[in-house]
């Protein structure tokens, strides 16, 4: 019995000892598991199209039309009624603080996009020459170098001086101190200038989007430009025009952004939307409620006011101009950036009127315009699916207007007033559809009457595009033109309302000078990089 | 009791035959329970013995060791010196037995499952057959009790229904019944059928409780553990999920319940608090195995046990840092069959909701709210004048209050169960199935789920058994569309944004269109579905091997699959102009699409145990070696179309490709375990235990992923020391320490919310990017790389006592303990400037402080009335111990600011102290700067530093959102037919940043609630509320929003009446009962009242709910 018992005792430990060995043995491999759908770091940077797809990325951060249509809300362009998507509203009427989570957005986004092309720059030299052509890796290099001086040039005009960064980031190096602004732009410069001759002027129909040679040269034009470089800034422009591939859109300035003339010639660089499966909220947050939208981003009167009557002349000087009809006798563009009330809005089929009685677009109305003035510029001409992806059209980044009216200032600035400062100014309110009357030596003779014109054509032309929030700030006339009361649509037509007879106002704005020309550092940056300073005020 | 699977089974019943041939006992008895271990096997009949001169108690000896007979005998008629000569080779068991009892003058018969009873030759027998039944003092039948004839030891046990049947010798006899967990009972016999009422038993600490990988009676245990009964403590509260059930039950351990979403109302469950940054959700194994808790039912579970400190959980290893909870199931047992059934029906009524002003208060507040801020009034005292008037026109002055209107759900729901038990000795079964279906407060909006258990238990050999479980869980969740991701979250969060003044329909029928956004309610009623089909098929199969004795290994092998089926249909829905003739389409809202997601997931683990069981003298030893292979993998898959083709199909080829699209991915995980443990007791009184687990996890690097986790722990029986014999105060007294480590390997991914497989690797990411009218594929670099990335551990030190005083009426049980957690799991946030996300780091340090007092308290008043009182309360004390510098404050979007800072509590509450309101224009000036736009009415925030300037320099510690004193009261009470049980639970103090919940609107697209209506105005300049404003200035994180979330809730209560025996139709019918309960029925708290202390999120969540049902339990 007793040998029984030790023979199965034996026998039990045998077996045990033996799945023992088994089980420790497939441990090893059991254990090493990985990714299924990404790919490791250290399997990466092998192939062409590890390169390009790495180099494809960096783009990305250009499509961002969700953000971006938003600034207009902190110029004297635009009102937002709520904080969502965006807390701009206190932006705008400087009542934001540096937790700001608009402040946060534009500051991560740009440094995301910057470190995508220094991840691209970092690495792209390990892949052989065998597996990627030195001219494509060089064209590569180009487009990263190209998009990370893009958000250098931004972030300069947002906080003003930036940490400098040029490659990814050890954890030794996590909180960089800032660079001043004239080094960064320095940097922006020197970049492009260098790039520009890696860059094709045009590309293929399969990759259009990319930056090209007159990207580079116009996005150094804007820089210049903005740090007060005229002779430069007119130079490069000047560099653009001579390439005599793009020109002024002859197919309408409303169908430019609404997406029916993606491939205009006047476009320089935009950001890519796919329908139907890359795309923004764009119409909701700019469109009323007859379009599905949520009146986020809305004209103000001051915007409207800008605008010349048809004579060339200002509402403050020019007959044409009827108060109790303001929609009269405009500059086209007026009518083709704004749904004015007393015109008849007709987009994509629907009709927005907001004098009509219980017109869901009205005062008042849920999801209406506050301002009772809606964008039409930029409103998609395809609007399909959900109201955080429904838009389509691209966002225009640099377009060719923006170059001669950048060549223009800088002329004006430089005194170097000639006939080209008037042809190029005359190019864009001369555009087909528009033809403001020309300005002529006559009409504008002297430095401060040409600065006044360019910078109200640079005003209305770039309505809700991105420059008002710099041109304000470089101009210095932002503590003129934000504070005080907002007004939007004369409400001549609501006499259940207490404002019926005058402008609606929908808040006022405070503008503090010695804070507000630079946005604050995001709170929560300064408190994880110890060597960053706040910009004054905040 | 399940003792099929108790591994101290065999070792119980050999102590027991020992017991027998030593003790003066006059004819043993052997309990059927005690028996489930023989198995009947037909090999073991044959016997070969030579032996001369030999004691005959002896001889029997022998022949038990060779047979599966065993023998029964008194020692008063079989004298110690009996000696007997037998020699056999290869006999008949019975053939030998009646050569050689029949020399030595005795005879004997056979019992049921071999057993022999051996008597003296020619002695008559007189034989009274008695029968009876056994139930629990809730009219339950107790299976299994044992049922012994006093003065003797012959007994034996009741079968599944609670039936039992035996000879007595003499009509005088006296039945003593026992049952774990009741007080013993003696009853002098009655030949008619008697039914036996057992009390619960006064003193848990007879009990027995199942720990890591086995069981232990509860004056042994050495760690910190808390035991549940199923029927008692769980299964009667009306709750869908057992996550709730568990609320308010066990000290130490916190559940919070943040919706009362039918299929959305689980509990959030921590054990000693928070431990770390990441997933604090402790690990659930139900019969062994890793388990959702939410996927068992409540009906099934035998007990659960709460494995609290290192010392109980360590055997766990890795995956054990939040503690443990132990299931165990139900079993069948030999016998009868056994029916039960019990059934409930319940409606649910929302806790809270806000109180929300009418047309005429909204129209003049949101005045208030744009002069305030700079704007002209929006509504001019005409139209606010036409609210006056009850004859208005309603198509054009609406008044609603759209969170009353939205609530169009029945809110009723129900639940069956239905359970079949029995078997014979070899063969066991129980089934049980369940089905709870809850209908919403909204419309289309419910949960159904039907469970389904088969536990088998097997002998196979004598020394095999095998016992196979397996279960399905099938639940459906569903909730009418929303304009975008398909959530009850639309319908509460529009209900409390829109304001009074929108139409739901206009006087012909015709839809408003809400916000614009669209009308929740016709979304309720004729929107598209979202179905959340989860289905869980699980197999559990288990063999046991007593290879010799004390040495048993066990095989289990556990399968569980997990498949996901969801899908969304969302259907355009057009709104038409009321006011144009003919109505045309304002806008059509939304899409016709379809969804279809599915998930699959394989959960694999197979283990190997050797357990070992020695006892020398008073010496008792008790070893476990284990091993154990865990692989999960997660596969999905999904497809979306659009442009639809009938909106009665909802199929993806029923719509057109165009802008069809489909996503998918798997993960994986693998961890591989070996663990063991060694018990040692001597006397009964000095009791030690230590556990050593080695996990290796492939969550981390090569290299990095194996850890060690050992715990060491001791106890005392002060009570049972000579010194204790003459005191009356304890009837039981232990001291208890225990220290060990404990890991987690657990990380939440970028999110917060999902956990990841991988969160050492740093990947590239693959997506895409259009050029040239065509997706380009792009891949994006994730996070800076950490190949340095380890587990996380957790050192716990624990001290207790468990104390019976008041003569067994009063159990005590006292815990202190200190946790400390180490190289913390966590994204440490990093720069922005960095551009990439933060990678895994083991980066902190922290810990959580507590103690735990349990008291439970049994009691009786005459004959009839009995009671029982629990109560418990623990505490918490949570700091960070260390954050290499790095300590930081984050202020999230909602504007509340939380602080990571060492010795403060996780995500404590920081921001302005404020001082009270602004009353003049001169007291603005006169105060430091304050951000935004301060006037009059706004909040004054102290300037803590003085330098006339309030920014985020000023910000101050003000207060944490992790609860104190967390505490629960159970009673019970019976007088014959009826129960009363109740649970009442609360939480002593927390801080709750309510600015989300309580703070007013700053767009007129919103709703004012009535108390906004006392907000600071010119003419009102002592109100308390701050003005109301379109800017942010007051609602930032201050101490103004930061408020006591403190309260005491009675969660559950339960009057139940069970019908006297006596009234029910003989042999059909053994119980019959009837309920009416309540969940949630009142509470006391400080906070607003639409604020629910459970559910901490503003109103746009699904509320809490209270829940009134009526219900049955009937046994046949």
């Amino acid at each position: 019995m007793l040998t029984f018992k030790t023979a199965i005792m034996k026998r039990s430990s045998n077996y045990i000892f033996f799945l023992l060995i088994i089980f420790t043995v497939s441990c090893k491999k059991q254990l090493d598991k990985q990714p299924l759908d990404q790919v490791a770091s250290t399997t990466y940077w092998q192939t062409q199209s590890d390169a390009v797809q790495a180099v494809n990325q960096c783009y990305g951060y250009l499509t961002d039309i969700d953000d971006d249509c938003f600034l207009s809300c902190a110029t004297d362009d635009s009102y937002a009624w709520s904080g969502w998507p965006v807390d701009v509203p206190s932006v705008g009427n400087g009542s934001a603080t540096a937790q700001q989570g608009m402040f946060d957005q534009h500051w991560s986004h740009s440094y995301s996009a910057i470190a995508s092309a220094n991840n691209v720059l970092d690495n792209i030299g390990n892949i052989p020459s065998s597996a990627l052509a030195d001219t494509l890796r060089s064209r590569y290099r180009a487009e990263a170098r190209f998009i990370r001086a893009y958000y250098y040039q931004q972030l300069i005009g947002y906080y003003g001086a930036a940490p400098l960064i040029e490659h990814i980031q050890t954890p030794a190096q996590f909180d960089p101190a800032r660079t001043s602004v004239d080094s960064v732009a320095a940097f922006v410069v020197s970049e492009l200038t260098v790039i520009k001759d890696s860059l094709p002027l045009t590309y293929g129909a399969a990759d259009q989007g990319r930056v090209t040679r007159g990207a580079a040269l116009a996005l150094l034009a804007r820089t210049q430009l903005y740090q007060g470089d005229y002779t430069d800034a007119a130079a490069a422009a000047q560099a653009v025009m001579n390439l005599g591939i793009y020109s002024i859109d002859q197919n309408g300035f409303d169908n430019l952004f609404s997406g029916k003339t993606a491939n205009s010639p006047e476009v320089i660089l935009a950001g890519q939307y796919l329908q139907p499966t890359y795309a923004s909220g764009l119409a909701t947050w700019m469109g009323g409620p007859t379009l599905g939208g949520w009146s986020e981003v809305t004209p103000t009167e001051k915007l409207v006011d800008d605008y010349e009557c048809t004579d060339g002349q200002p509402i403050t000087t020019s007959p044409l101009y009827h108060a109790n009809h303001p929609a009269q006798n405009r500059d086209p563009r007026l009518l083709m950036t704004v749904m004015m009330p007393d015109t008849i809005n007709v987009v994509n089929g629907d009709t927005i009127n907001i004098e009509a009685p219980h017109s869901i677009d009205g005062l008042g109305q849920n999801n209406a315009s506050f301002t009772g003035y809606y964008y039409k510029k930029y409103f998609p001409n395809v609007v399909n699916g959900q109201y955080y992806n429904n838009s389509f059209n691209n966002e225009i980044l640099i377009r060719y207007a923006e170059v001669l009216l950048t060549y223009a200032e800088a002329k004006i600035e430089l005194g170097q007033i000639d006939q080209s400062v008037y042809d190029a100014i005359n190019q864009v309110r001369q555009r087909a559809g528009v033809g403001q009357p020309a300005a002529t030596a006559v009409l504008y003779p002297d430095q401060a009457s040409l600065r006044t014109l360019v910078r109200r054509e640079r005003h209305v032309e770039f309505a809700v595009e991105p420059q008002r929030l710099f041109d304000i700030r470089r101009w210095k006339i932002a503590d003129s033109v934000m504070p005080g009361p907002v007004y939007g649509v004369l409400n001549n037509f609501n006499s259940s309302r207490s404002d019926y007879g005058q402008h609606v106002q929908v808040e006022i704005r405070a503008f503090n000078p010695n804070r507000d020309y630079l946005w604050a550092i995001p709170q929560n940056e300064l408190l994880l990089n110890k060597n960053l300073t706040q910009n004054p005020g905040w | 009791m399940k003792f099929s699977k108790h591994p101290s089974r065999v070792e119980v019943f050999y102590w027991f035959l020992k017991k027998l041939t030593i003790m003066k006992l006059t004819i043993a008895l052997i309990l059927v329970f005690n028996l489930n271990s023989f198995a009947k096997t037909y090999s073991q009949t044959r016997i070969t013995l030579d032996v001369h001169g030999a004691e005959l108690k002896k001889v029997l000896g022998l022949i038990e060791k060779q047979s599966d007979y065993h023998f029964l005998f008194s020692d008063r008629r079989l004298p110690a010196d009996k000696k007997v000569d037998v020699s056999a080779k290869n006999e008949d068991v019975l053939k030998v037995l009646n050569r050689m009892l029949t020399d030595a003058g005795f005879a004997y018969y056979e019992l049921n499952n071999k057993l022999i009873v051996i008597t003296q030759a020619g002695g008559g027998q007189v034989t009274i057959p008695i029968s009876g039944r056994v139930i629990s003092d809730k009219g339950v039948p107790l299976a299994g009790a044992s049922i012994r004839i006093k003065g003797t030891n012959v007994g034996i046990a009741t079968d599944s229904a609670g039936n039992f049947s035996l000879n007595v010798d003499n009509s005088n006899a006296v039945l003593i019944i026992s049952y774990l967990g009741y007080q013993s009972l003696e009853v002098p016999v009655s030949r008619q059928a008697m039914t036996i009422t057992l009390q619960t038993s006064l003193s848990s600490m007879d009990d027995v409780v199942v720990v890591g990988y086995g069981q232990q009676k509860k004056i042994d245990l050495t760690g910190s553990v808390a035991s549940l009964n199923g029927d008692k403590d769980l299964a009667w509260k009306p709750v869908g999920q057992l996550s709730e059930a568990l609320q308010g039950t066990v000290s130490g351990v916190t559940v919070t319940q943040g919706s009362g979403q039918p299929g959305s109302d689980q509990g959030v469950i921590r054990i000693r608090g928070i431990g770390t940054f990441n997933d604090n959700d402790p690990l659930v194994l139900v019969d062994g195995v890793q388990y959702n808790i939410n996927d068992v039912d409540a009906n099934d579970i035998a007990s659960v046990s709460v494995l609290k400190d290192a010392a109980a959980s360590a055997i766990y290893g890795i995956r054990a840092a939040n503690g443990v909870i132990l299931i165990t199931t139900k079993r069948g047992s030999a016998g009868k069959s056994h029916i039960s059934y019990s059934d409930y029906f319940g409606w649910q009524k929302p806790t809270r909701l806000s109180d929300y002003v009418g047309a005429q208060e909204y129209m003049k507040l949101s005045n208030e709210l744009y002069e305030n801020s700079g704007s002209a009034a929006i509504f001019t005292d005409s139209v606010i004048n036409q609210y006056s008037n009850p004859n208005r026109d309603k198509d054009l002055y609406p008044d609603n209050d759209w969170i009353r209107l939205i609530l169009l759900g029945s809110g009723f729901q129900q639940q069956h169960s239905l359970s079949l038990s029995g078997g014979a000795e070899n063969i066991k079964y129980r089934f049980s199935t369940n089905y709870f279906d809850q209908k919403g407060l909204i419309d289309n909006m419910g949960f159904q789920r039907l469970t389904v258990r088969l536990n088998t238990d097997i002998n196979v050999t004598k020394r095999l058994t095998f016992s196979a479980d397996i279960s399905a869980r099938l639940a459906n969740q569903t909730m009418p569309q929303d304009n975008g991701t398909g959530s009850a979250f639309f319908q509460f969060s529009e209900a409390n944004i829109m304001n009074p003044t929108l139409v739901n329909k206009y006087s012909d029928g015709t839809w408003g269109i809400g916000r614009g956004d669209g009308n929740p309610i016709r979304v309720q009623q004729q929107g598209g579905i979202y179905a959340y089909k989860s289905n869980l098929f699980t197999g559990n199969f288990r063999a046991t091997y007593d290879i010799v004795k004390g040495l048993t290994l066990t095989g289990l092998a556990q399968v569980n699959y997990t498949s996901d089926y969801n899908s969304m249909n969302t259907i355009a829905l057009p709104y038409y102009n009321f006011f144009a003739t003919p109505h045309t389409v304002l806008n059509t809202i939304g899409q016709n699409t379809i969804t279809k997601e599915y998930g699959g997931a394989w959960f694999r683990d197979f283990q190997g145990l050797a357990e070992y069981h020695k006892e020398i003298g008073e010496h008792s030893f008790k070893l476990l070696a284990g091993l154990s292979s865990l692989s999960q993998r997660y596969d999905s898959l999904s497809g979306y179309r659009l442009n639809l083709t009938s909106t009665s199909l909802t199929q993806i080829n029923a719509y057109g490709a165009n802008g069809e699209t489909n996503t998918g991915t798997a993960n994986e995980y693998d961890l591989v375990s070996f663990f063991g443990r060694l018990n040692y007791s001597y006397h009964d009184k000095y009791l030690f235990e230590a556990n050593l687990r080695r996990d290796g996890s492939s969550r981390f690097f090569p290299g990095q992923q194996w850890g060690t986790f050992p715990s060491f722990s001791a106890g005392w029986r002060i009570s049972s020391e000579d010194f204790m014999l003459n005191q009356n105060i304890f009837q039981d007294l232990k001291l208890r320490g225990s220290w060990g480590e404990l890991g987690n390997d657990n990380t939440l991914a970028a999110t917060g919310s999902a956990l990841t497989n991988y969160p050492y690797q740093s990947t590239y990411v693959l997506g895409s990017y259009p050029f040239g009218g065509t997706l380009n594929p792009t891949s994006a670099l994730n996070a800076v790389p950490n190949n340095g990335l380890t587990w996380e551990t957790t050192k716990m030190t624990d001290v207790g006592v468990d104390a019976t005083v008041l003569q067994k009426h009063l159990d005590l049980t006292f815990d202190y303990y200190v946790k400390n957690t180490d190289n913390i799991l966590y994204q440490l946030p990093i720069p922005q400037s960095v551009g990439l996300n933060a990678s895994y780091q083991n980066a902190f340090s922290m810990q959580n402080r507590g103690w735990e007092l349990s008291a439970n308290y049994h009691g009786r008043a005459g004959h009839d009335f009995r009671y029982n009182v629990g109560f418990n309360l623990s505490d918490v004390l949570n700091k960070i111990t260390d954050m290499r510098g790095a300590d930081y404050q984050s202020t999230n979007s909602n504007g509340i600011t939380q602080g990571w800072e060492t010795g403060m509590p996780i995500g404590a509450y920081y921001g302005y102290q404020a001082q009270g309101i602004f009353k003049t224009a001169a007291d603005v000036t006169g105060h430091a700067t304050q951000p935004g736009n301060v006037g009059p009415g706004d909040l004054i925030y102290k300037d803590q530093n003085k330098d006339g300037t309030v920014d985020d320099k000023d910000w101050v510690y003000l207060g944490s959102n992790i609860p104190r004193y967390t505490y629960g009261v159970n009673l019970g009470a019976g007088y014959k037919g009826f129960d009363l049980s109740a649970l009442l639970q609360g939480v002593g103090k927390v801080d709750v940043n309510d600015m989300i919940m309580r703070g007013g609107p700053t767009s007129r697209d919103n709703n004012f609630k009535s108390f906004m209506a006392n907000a600071w105005t010119a003419a009102n300049p002592n109100a308390t509320y701050p003005r109301l404003s379109t800017g942010k200035q007051n609602y930032t994180s201050s101490s103004y929003w930061i408020q006591s979330a403190a309260y005491l809730r009675l969660k559950s209560v339960q009057i139940g009446y069970t019908v006297p025996a006596k009234w029910l139709p003989k042999s059909s019918f053994t119980r019959v009962r009837f309920y009416v309960s309540g969940q949630n029925l009142f509470t006391i708290t400080k906070l607003e009242k639409d604020i629910d202390p459970e559910a901490l999120n503003d109103n746009r969540y699904y509320p809490q709910v209270k829940t009134y049902t009526f219900g049955a339990n009937v046994d046949f």
